[in-house]
């Protein structure tokens, strides 16, 4: 049963503050082991659909109405118990800015280590899940014990990907992941996590403005506009072929996208 | 970290030897004549001119300071007009009891602080926050004196729960005599095994503390809970919460984190604030301190004592200010490897 | 007049600029906290102006006594009670509304001047004028607030002026360094330095380019601190270095009261509570000030 079903089924999902509704999705999947990538321009409600994923959009003070399935389960109007569960370890955030995505005077190790307590329990294994999914994104362990501010934005962002990792979420929301680093680190990130996808069957709600990114990684785009998926297709077809007005602005917004894409 | 210290202790050095001048200016500001006012008012002007060239009065300024602060570095801080004793042997007798009210002023503030302003956060805009915010208004305007004689009118008078005056029982201190090891009775009396004179001491501690911690308490909810309002919005907090931790463990574990470094520096200030109000408890309570001391030498014009009391007061802060920025930077790992 | 050189289409230094005095007022429309508060203190202002129309016993502020009320605890007669002197404790904390809040409004006020031209010159000119300048208030700030204005108080001729004197010795520093900071901020920026280079004299710069930043958090600091001003003048007061009896001064009064306060609570307890009353609405006002002008600065208190 579970086989047939999507990891992530979203269905007939309304996100609003108090009469303005901002979010209005009448269906977007995303199956295991795929990079989905949520594209639009800014305001479109991108970050407020990964939220009502992650069950935060209510605390930001919004109301959210239909319905998102996890792996089966119904998120919307599920216990807060619940929810808290599930965040961390079936679906982790990978946020925008690297720079402001771990306490700054904490260790990130900490952070790792804290969270690997809260849904794992303690033991000796937590230092040595946090060390092994540290390896899987390419750093070196010893890394846990630096503070934020002694690593890169790359590396933040990968220990953010360790996390997820080493909690054994399924699901990695990545808000706008790459947009803060420079483009050979993008890459890296990129890079990595299509290496996660296809061995360890990780699925991404991949979000960026950027359609490059994602054309080069996702395996479907989403194109998101006012709230509403106008356009969701597999990501070489939408990108080769648009079918509306808007996703022809977005991709002619991308210098790059000119030709290389074609070739 | 060690040139970050040798400049940070340089500069207090530095500050420090501002106040012996300042002192040294406060103390040339009493009207009339100095030397006047040391011979008494029957001395004959030749016994005046004879205590002028005695305290040195009669030379230029400059060698004046200079003296005066040799004199300060040496241990020379003068003889009290009042008590007809070194000046530096009356505080330091006095400074245990005042530091022992001052710290565990400062203790109760963490512990009642702290919590109230995490809470504070936590309900933000609602009832529990309404409640610390006024309290902490409250608690910061009340003049410590006039708490202190309501919680002496409260509980020592109508309730005789506590003692009403004094740092402990006389009677009790001559069958239990508290041996010195750190100076700070109640820590004395508790690592000596003392426990007649710890309750004693507990118990004359409790009220003034108590009135003490008022200011601590009111200044540190409000920070905790600015700093962690401050913190709420930003993004790894919100990272924490996508990890599922409960909003209590987002603010008891990891928000606060930020609060402690302002916290900290921020007692330094409370800790110079709490040293004079305690004077002001001191008073009413009629506990043996520091304040006490001031209070009575300032009455008579005893200016050796007043200046001296500042000049303790101020060295003290001036070292709680440097050990606060030195912990600081140890725990930020930001400040240190700057 | 709008095209002369030194007011430049600059939007960071439009801010206090233009209507500072209306746009106060429109931002007091819009927070109660500041209307009821402020509203408040000026009624208490209000009190030691009229004191002598609003006090039933007028002439028990100044050292008259009627030994025949003695201790009377209240009454309709006497709403706040008599002390041990007959006196009338409701008209003699009327009164006390002239003595600490005038003191802490003229230290305040002080102050502020002193240590906004340190403030000032040190933020601007930089350099070693800046180290000496705050170097000095450094070593002020040395010395907490009540044990500096204690011991200048002690050594100064008792009485009023002394104490106020004390106390703006010990406040100015704060301001000083606040001017300082916003000062230092704004003297790098390009359209002073402009400024400079079309050689406009530096009080012109200082005045329109420079204190316009600082006006904010010094309006919110100063409100702050005309209530941490009377908790120390009461304070004074309370060890005898400030108001000199018969002056109805809060804190004398409470101090006064101190050994009958087991049973006759009245005496000290009503000054006491309108000591706390105008540090609390100072406070009070101080928050609202800045949550509304400055909401990223925390406070001190
Ligand atoms: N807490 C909130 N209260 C009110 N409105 C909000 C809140 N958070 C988001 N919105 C509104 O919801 C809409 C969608 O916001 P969202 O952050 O999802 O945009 P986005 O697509 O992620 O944009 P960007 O690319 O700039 O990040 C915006 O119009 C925004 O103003
Ligand atoms: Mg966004």
């Amino acid at each position: 049963m579970s086989t047939a079903e999507p990891l992530l089924a979203i269905r007939d999902l309304r996100v609003s503050f108090g009469e303005r509704t901002q979010v209005e999705l009448a269906e977007l999947t995303l199956g295991a082991g795929e990079i989905l990538g949520l594209a639009g321009e800014s305001g479109a409600g991108k970050s407020l659909t990964g939220l009502a994923v992650l069950g935060l959009a209510r605390r930001a003070g919004a109301t959210v109405t239909g319905s998102i399935r996890l792996a089966g389960e119904e998120l919307v109007g599920a216990p807060e118990r619940r929810l808290r569960l599930l965040r961390g370890s079936t679906m982790a955030l990978i946020p925008q800015s690297p720079a402001g995505a771990f306490n700054p005077v904490l260790p990130v190790g900490t952070t790792v280590l804290r969270a690997l307590r809260l849904h794992r329990g303690a033991g000796a294994t937590a230092r040595e899940r946090a060390e092994s999914a540290m390896r899987r994104v390419w750093l070196d362990p010893e890394h846990l014990a630096r503070y934020p501010h002694q690593l890169s934005g790359g590396q933040l962002q990968r220990v953010a990907i360790a996390l997820g990792l080493a909690l054994g979420a399924q699901l990695l929301i990545a808000d706008e992941p790459t947009s803060a680093l420079d483009v050979t680190v993008q890459a890296e990130i990129c890079k990595l996590l299509a290496e996660l996808r296809d061995k360890e069957e990780m699925s991404v709600l991949f979000v960026s403005h950027d359609l490059a990114v994602l054309a080069g990684l996702c395996d479907r785009i989403a194109v998101m506009r006012a709230g509403r998926v106008i356009e969701a297709r597999p990501a070489g077809e939408l990108v080769a072929d648009p079918r509306e007005d808007y996703t022809r602005e977005l991709l002619a917004a991308v210098p790059r996208l000119g030709g290389a894409t074609h070739a | 970290m060690i040139a970050y210290t040798a400049r940070r202790l340089g500069l207090s050095a530095l500050v420090a030897l501002g106040v012996v001048v300042l002192t040294f200016v406060i103390a040339r500001l009493v009207p009339g004549d100095p030397a006047a006012g040391w011979a008494g008012p029957r001395a004959s002007p030749e016994e005046r001119a004879r205590v002028r060239e005695e305290l040195g009065l009669d030379r230029p300024t400059h060698e004046q300071i200079i003296d005066y602060v040799g004199g300060v570095l040496r241990g020379d801080w003068g003889i009290s007009v009042r008590t007809h004793r070194p000046v530096l042997d009356d505080l330091l007798s006095l400074l245990p009891n005042t530091l022992q009210l001052v710290l565990a002023g400062l203790l109760i503030g963490l512990l009642v602080g702290v919590p109230a302003g995490l809470l504070a956060a936590r309900w933000h805009n609602r009832l529990p926050d309404v409640l610390v915010r006024s309290a902490a208004i409250v608690g910061a305007s009340m003049p410590v004196f006039w708490l202190a004689l309501l919680l002496q009118t409260f509980f020592a008078g109508q309730l005789r729960l506590l003692p009403v005056a004094g740092s402990w029982d006389a009677d009790m201190l001559a069958q239990y005599p508290l041996a010195k090891v750190t100076g700070l009775p109640l820590v004395d009396a508790l690592v000596t095994g003392n426990w007649p004179m710890l309750a004693s001491v507990f118990d004359h501690l409790l009220l003034p503390a108590l009135v003490v911690s008022a200011y601590p308490v009111a200044v540190i909810a409000r920070l905790v809970r600015a700093s962690v309002l401050d913190t709420l919005g930003e993004t790894h907090i919100q990272m924490v919460r996508s990890l599922g931790f409960a909003e209590r463990a987002v603010l008891g574990r990891f928000a606060v984190r930020l609060s402690w470094n302002p916290v900290l520096q921020l007692c330094a200030l409370i800790f110079g604030y709490s040293l004079v109000n305690s004077f002001l408890v001191e008073a009413v309570f009629n506990y043996p301190g520091l304040g006490r001391y001031a209070a009575n030498s300032a009455t008579v014009l005893d200016v050796p004592a007043i200046v001296g009391v500042t000049l303790l007061v101020a060295l003290l802060y001036i070292a709680a200010n440097l050990i606060v920025d030195l912990v600081h930077a140890a725990l930020d790992p930001r400040i240190r490897l700057r | 007049m709008t095209a002369s050189p030194d007011s430049p289409a600059s939007p960071s230094a439009a801010p206090a600029r233009p209507s500072a005095a209306r746009r106060t007022l429109a931002e007091l429309r819009r927070s109660p906290a500041i209307a009821v508060a402020a509203g408040l203190l000026l009624l208490i202002a209000l009190v030691a102006l009229l004191a002598p129309w609003l006090a039933p016993h007028p002439e028990h502020a100044s050292g008259a006594t009627d030994t025949g009320q003695a201790l009377r605890p209240p009454s309709a007669a006497h709403w706040f009670g008599t002390d041990e002197l007959g006196r009338d404790v409701f008209s003699r904390v009327l009164y006390g509304a002239r003595f600490g809040p005038t003191i802490a409004l003229v230290v305040v006020v002080v102050s502020l001047l002193v240590g906004t031209v340190v403030g000032l010159v040190a933020g601007y000119f930089g350099g070693w004028i800046d180290e000496i300048l705050m170097r000095v208030t450094d070593v002020f700030l040395a010395v907490p607030a009540l044990l500096l204005a204690l011991a200048l108080a002690a050594v100064l001729p008792r009485g009023l002026v002394g104490v106020t004197i004390a106390l703006a010795v010990t406040w100015w520093p704060w301001y000083a360094r606040l001017v300082r900071s916003e000062a230092a901020s704004v003297a790098g920026r390009r359209h002073i330095e402009a400024c400079r280079a079309l050689g406009l004299p530096h009080w012109r710069i200082l005045l329109r380019h420079v204190l316009p930043g600082s006006v904010t958090p010094l309006l919110v600091q100063a409100s702050t601190d005309i209530g941490g001003v009377i908790l120390v003048a009461s304070g004074l007061s309370f060890l005898g270095l400030g108001a000199q009896s018969p002056t109805p001064d809060w804190g004398l009064m409470v101090q006064q009261s101190q050994n009958r306060f087991m049973t006759e609570w009245w005496i000290g307890t009503f000054p006491g509570l309108a000591i706390m009353l105008v540090a609390a609405l100072c406070y009070v006002l101080g928050d609202a000030l800045r949550d509304r002008l400055d909401p990223r600065r925390t406070p001190r208190l």
